[in-house]
């Protein structure tokens, strides 16, 4: 997303028929700029934008945002966005052990603390950065010339942040794939992520521990045998549905496009360097070695509590032993307690893809499974000990848990 | 029903005139207020001179 002029960011412009602010937000315009603000007015330039002057008031919502939202800006304090409580997961697990969960982040190292507080809460993030301006992560600038949206913009908002694999997969960005099914069909990210993004998720290990994330079954859309006109009751679904015993494959592995991995992400803005935008070419290179790249892998699922089916799709994220060095921290001492190929929910959706098209005579199993004149060929699409060693030497005893080489049926040639 | 309107309406214009601040008319390029200059893109792109930088692109 290129960043907006330094004019554009700040225009508040009016359209017809309006003569002031007041026109385009009549609720929060009776606020007044310097109440959130601050500044001087009226005023010159200088004496205006003095040091009292606040860009982002919502940053203090506790005065700014509570005093007319006090339970949402209550509960923000410690929601996903807000916290990203995710990432004090993954990185306590990486230094402390595969035991730990996000409330023992604070247990880490200072240099860990102290860096995702400053460098990663830059980010997640405000009140104002999903309801008036572009977030951090673009360099801001007003969405709807600082009117207060109760919906966050899609592209402006959500895909601001959610960039690189979200927006890339839903709309089809990357060479050789089609937009998803749903984007096409103009649904917006909130007609499924109906879950509430303001509420306390302090309890929560990460986003995909979240109770109300959305299924594919979620208001009956998608849901199995339930009718001979649905496309979900047929023969395939029949056989690899996941089931209560944790077997089947999640929805994903059939009906998913290769999707952005990226390699090697360090901190202090690092991997910004030399970023492109996806969808000119397919590889992407920062700073410090991070790398984006297509892939699509199926790995084992080893948390069959969390997630459905035996099979998963994996993404491999943006980590390395040493991506925190610009934080003061060289070396993750647990690296190898956590998987770098995660599961992965990519949002770009077909019924027909590489796996399911049988329109050149091939069966769906010709398509995917490791057997007869196509085993090498499908082969590619799982995620095997061969492949990590191969391209991820660093990741051989982390990605333990998610190659397949122990599970795939036993008739199955392995790579 | 006399009663109540009449408070609604005193409560309304004290919450407005608590939280005005104290402009009537808001003039483009009005050097004096925030919206005089942020409603101008003339005058904004003459000042606004935040350093741009390239999009990270997010995760």
């Amino acid at each position: 997303m290129a960043p907006l002029e330094p004019w554009e960011k700040v225009l508040i412009a009016l359209g017809r028929n309006q003569s002031s602010y007041s026109d385009i937000d009549p609720v929060h315009s009776l606020v007044g700029c310097v109440n959130c603000h601050g500044g001087k007015e009226p005023a010159g330039f200088e004496e205006a934008h003095d040091s009292t002057l606040v860009r982002d008031p919502s940053r203090n919502a506790d005065e700014n945002c509570s005093p007319c939202h006090a339970q949402i800006a209550e509960t923000n304090k410690n929601s996903m966005h807000t916290m990203a409580w995710g990432e004090r997961t993954s990185i306590a697990q990486r230094e402390l052990g595969a035991g730990y969960d996000h409330t023992d982040f604070e247990n880490c190292p200072d240099a860990l603390v102290d860096g995702l507080e400053t460098e990663c809460s830059s980010c997640h993030t405000t009140c104002g950065q999903c309801h008036v301006s572009r977030p951090e992560s673009v360099h801001g600038g007003f969405i709807d010339s600082h009117r207060f949206n109760r919906t966050p913009d899609q592209n402006n908002n959500c895909m601001a942040c959610h960039g690189s694999r979200i927006a890339v997969d839903f709309k089809g960005s990357l060479s050789g794939n089609r937009p998803d099914v749903h984007y096409l069909n103009a649904m917006k990210c909130f007609d499924c992520h109906t879950e509430d993004m303001h509420a306390d998720a302090s309890m929560t290990e990460s986003r995909y521990h979240l109770a109300d994330l959305p299924t594919c079954t979620d208001a009956g859309c998608h849901i199995p045998d339930s009718g001979a006109d649905l496309p979900v009751a047929n023969q395939w679904h029949s056989v690899h549905w996941p089931d209560e015993n944790g077997n089947g494959l999640s929805c994903f592995v059939c009906h998913s496009q290769p999707y952005n991995n990226c390699n090697t992400c360090h901190t202090a803005g690092e991997w910004k360097e030399g970023y492109a935008q996806v969808g000119d070419s397919d590889i992407h290179t920062g700073g410090g070695g991070y790398i984006e790249y297509p892939d699509f892998r199926i790995g084992y699922n080893y948390n069959k509590n969390l997630h459905d089916g035996e099979w998963i799709v994996v993404r491999h994220i943006p980590v390395s032993r040493d991506s925190y060095s610009n934080w003061g921290h060289d070396v993750l001492d647990s690296y190898d307690d956590r998987p770098v190929w995660e599961y992965s929910s990519p949002h770009n959706i077909r019924l027909f893809t590489a796996q399911t098209d049988t329109s050149d005579g091939a069966t769906c199993s010709e398509n995917c499974h490791v057997t007869g004149a196509k085993a090498a060929e499908n082969s590619e699409r799982y995620l095997w000990r061969s492949y990590i060693s191969s391209e991820f030497s660093d990741e051989i005893i982390a990605n333990d848990p998610v190659t397949v080489d122990d599970h795939v049926p036993s008739g199955w040639t392995k790579y | 029903m006399k009663k109540i309107t009449i408070s609604l309406s005193v409560i309304a214009g004290a919450v407005f005139w608590g939280c005005d601040p104290g402009i009537d008319k808001i003039v483009a390029s009005d050097p004096n207020t925030c919206e005089g200059c942020h409603i101008d893109q003339t005058a904004l792109q003459k000042y606004a001179s935040e350093e741009s930088a390239t999009a990270s692109g997010g995760g």
